[in-house]
């Protein structure tokens, strides 16, 4: 599930009761119920059973279902008597009763096999050599003597043409409406109808939304009338501007019945001649959904007639398409008004939320804050701590004052930052190390041995100077990380002065 | 276009009620034997040349009875898609062709092929029928396929083996039926008229055979009449007439139309009553 956690204070409350009497039953725990209980609406016992009983079959065909949403169908039920009836009671409603116009949604090629099964390309290997056997010396001998071609051929490639001899190629149906578009502009020229090149199940879909008329023409191209129909009735100047007129909200779908969505389209409308046209629309006398054939144009007809037919029928229909629009519409409005209502309250739901979070995240920015000065001043008491012992321990260790007899020693008159002025003796031999650590440990050497022990070197530190310890006139830096040896550094005698560093952080 | 009955082809109609009655009628007055060519005694010795035109008219056996009107019944969609008056004059071409190709095939090239063995034409319009088939197997599309499979379901990644039907296969099959029924001599009728019904829509025929068409009464379509070419003309005039009135269109041409018609006697009585 995508919602890791549940909230149960969001269920409503016999959503919740559900779950209790849910988890009483079961002992599954929430989190894993909540979602059971959503996928079986809720509904205890179906979801105790699909609890005991296991549901995975459920979920595939959920998934299934959910792939290739089927048009819902109204359930069909009928028995002996009625269907033995139905022929006299048919022919009593049909004076009231417009035949449906059933959506048609043709078996997708993707479902359909590109290629033969290996089975009858094994059966027909045989029938395929022998063709060939037999074409070979044929095809030898109309060369020699071409007159006996009797079979067309092309010219460009001078290969047999084959002339529609196992059927048109399937298409999608948009596709295949753009196939008859063109088929017909080659055939009769450019035809000025208003072409929409979708499917049949499409433009059924868009004339129910909007309310307006659906004229299917079908034609058959081998019929002996399509061509007058074609010429006359389709290309005819007033039938054409009738079409296009945007007032008559007519959409034209146009199908060739040699494509398999034609021909369903012709079975479902009951077309049994042609050429044929119907004009399609939602009536709302049979349903409110509901979309009818209104008119069917038969056959042979002259333009005129055709045009009346259609004019006569289109113009009693406008109306109620008009007012089922603008009940459409109102519907459409309430609908949307709700709708921004609700999105309103999401959006200062949201609001809320947002300002909670902040709330919260500054409460939790400060807590962190003040943690970490209480971290900071006990790493600082630690650190002066082990500092003082350093300093305690250094100070034992600092090598005492060479007597004034010895040797090589280096007097050295030290400026302390509290203005007192030392005066030590040194070896020369003594690093700078020395020095500083002097100066360092001044204080406590200066308190002289003190009755407590020394402590031990602390561990993990490492002792850094605050000072360095400079000559003047010229000035010159003697920095312990440069090492070295008081004798060299200093020469004999020196005047020093120790300089506190500061540090300017802030 | 696949609504039950035989609405808008009576063509198919004639057909299917035609095999039906001819084969019982010629049970009934046990003529049966009239209906079969064996070249052997029929053409080479007693030269009953009319056998070749009689023999598509019935069957001799119920079971092909059956199957062929099935078969006729299954295509009348042809008729539909082509109007009756085409396909009126396809059966009635492919008739004549059919006649004459198949016995003479037989008797001059297939029987001294087989040394004789082949003798044997079944009564039957089954080359007719294959014809019509050849067409029905061109023009009209699957609307869904379906495939009878020896290998495992989709998910696998063995090839496919097994066969494949559409929904049309359910009209072949009575069909193949008929063609093996007396094999060897109803094959020959079979692919005999499917060659026939190719060779129309390939064009093979020469041009003005396939334009012919058989006169409209035949299949109760009216010639238009001088009458009716005047009506048409009259229909115009008045529309040109009254120009935007007829533009709404509510009431339709022929409203108006109804009132006009006047038989020859009204339209003398009328002109003798205008004076007074």
């Amino acid at each position: 599930m995508a919602a890791p956690e549940i909230d149960i204070s969001q269920l409503s409350e016999a959503q919740q009761l559900a779950l209790q009497q849910y988890t009483s039953v079961t002992d599954q725990d929430i989190q894993a119920a909540v979602p059971l209980l959503r996928r079986s609406q809720w509904n205890v016992e179906i979801a105790v059973a699909k609890f005991f009983d296991g549901e995975g079959p459920d979920l595939v065909a959920e998934a299934v279902a959910a792939q290739n949403v089927p048009p819902p169908r109204a359930p069909r039920r009928e028995n002996l008597q009625q269907n033995l009836l139905r022929g006299q009671i048919n022919a009593l409603r049909e004076e009231h009763r417009p035949d449906a116009a059933p959506r048609i949604v043709p078996q997708p090629e993707s479902q359909a096999i590109p290629q033969p099964s290996i089975l009858l390309a094994i059966l027909f290997t045989p029938f395929q050599l022998l063709y060939k056997m037999i074409a070979a010396p044929i095809r030898y001998f109309l060369y020699l003597f071409p007159f006996l071609r009797i079979f067309p051929r092309n010219p460009t490639t001078g290969t047999l043409r084959r002339v529609n001899t196992s059927g048109r190629r399937p298409l999608s149906p948009s596709d295949a409406s753009q196939r008859v578009q063109r088929e017909l502009a080659e055939e009769y020229g450019e035809i000025e109808l208003p072409w929409s090149n979708v499917g049949y199940a499409t433009s059924l879909d868009h004339i129910k939304r909007e309310f307006s008329f659906l004229l299917v023409v079908l034609i058959s191209p081998e019929h002996d009338d399509t061509s007058t129909f074609c010429r006359e009735t389709l290309m005819n100047p007033e039938v054409v501007a009738f079409l296009h007129d945007p007032n008559n909200m007519i959409r034209l779908w146009v199908g060739d019945v040699r494509d398999a969505e034609a021909y369903q389209v012709s079975t479902a409308l009951k077309c049994n001649k042609f050429p044929f046209t119907a004009l399609i629309c939602n009536t709302p006398e049979v349903g409110s959904t509901a979309v009818s054939v209104v008119l069917r144009n038969v056959g042979p007809m002259e333009p005129t007639v055709y045009l009346a037919k259609l004019r006569s029928v289109h113009a009693t229909r406008s109306s109620q398409l008009e007012t089922g629009r603008a009940n459409y519409a109102l519907q459409n409005s309430e609908r949307n008004l709700r709708r921004e209502q609700d999105s309103a309250y999401e959006r200062s739901l949201a609001q809320d939320r947002e300002r909670a979070r902040q709330r919260k995240e500054a409460e939790e920015a400060v807590q962190r804050a003040e943690k970490l000065k209480l971290e900071e001043e006990a790493n600082a008491t630690l650190l002066a701590e082990k500092r003082q012992q350093w300093r305690r321990w250094r100070a034992s260790q600092v090598l005492s004052e060479p007597g004034p007899d010895e040797k090589d020693i280096v007097r050295i008159a030290l400026k302390m930052p509290e203005a007192a002025r030392v005066i030590r003796r040194f070896r020369a031999s003594d690093p700078i190390d020395e020095l500083y650590s002097f100066v360092e440990c001044y204080e406590i050497i200066q308190d002289g041995g003190s009755s407590e022990k020394t402590p031990g070197k602390p561990s993990d530190y490492k002792h850094e100077f605050a000072f360095r310890i400079v000559s003047t006139l010229p000035r010159v830096v003697y920095d312990i990380a440069d090492g070295g040896r008081i004798g060299e550094k200093v020469g004999k005698s020196g005047n020093l002065i120790v300089e506190p560093i500061v540090y300017h952080e802030e | 276009m696949l609504s039950s009955g035989f609405t808008g082809a009576p063509v198919s109609r004639s057909l299917t009620y035609g095999i039906v009655a001819a084969s019982i009628l010629a049970s009934v007055t046990d003529v049966k034997h009239y209906f079969y060519i064996q070249v052997d005694p029929h053409l080479w010795r007693y030269h009953q040349i009319w056998r070749v035109l009689a023999y598509q008219l019935c069957y001799t056996n119920s079971t092909e009875v059956l199957f062929a009107a099935m078969t006729f019944y299954n295509v009348r969609v042809i008729e539909r898609l082509w109007g009756s008056r085409k396909y009126a004059s396809f059966i009635v071409l492919s008739y004549c062709l059919t006649a004459i190709i198949p016995p003479l095939l037989l008797a001059l090239f297939l029987r001294p092929m087989s040394l004789n063995r082949m003798n044997y034409l079944p009564a039957g319009p089954t080359p007719l029928l294959f014809a019509i088939l050849a067409q029905y197997h061109a023009i009209i599309p699957h609307i869904y396929k379906y495939r009878i499979a020896a290998s495992a379901a989709p998910p696998t990644n063995e090839p496919f083996v097994g066969l494949t039907f559409s929904d049309k296969s359910y009209t072949y099959l009575p069909a193949a039926q008929l063609a093996l029924s007396q094999f060897p001599g109803s094959l020959l009728c079979a692919s005999i008229g499917w060659i026939v019904g190719y060779s129309w829509r390939n064009e093979v025929l020469p041009s003005s055979v396939m334009r012919w068409r058989i006169p409209g009464w035949m299949v109760g379509i009216q010639t238009k009449k001088r009458e009716e070419d005047f009506e048409v003309l009259r229909r115009r005039l008045e529309s040109e007439n009254s120009g935007a009135a007829t533009t709404t269109g509510t009431e339709g041409p022929s409203g108006g139309e109804a009132n006009r018609r006047r038989t020859l006697g009204r339209q003398l009585l009328d002109q003798f009553r205008n004076p007074f």
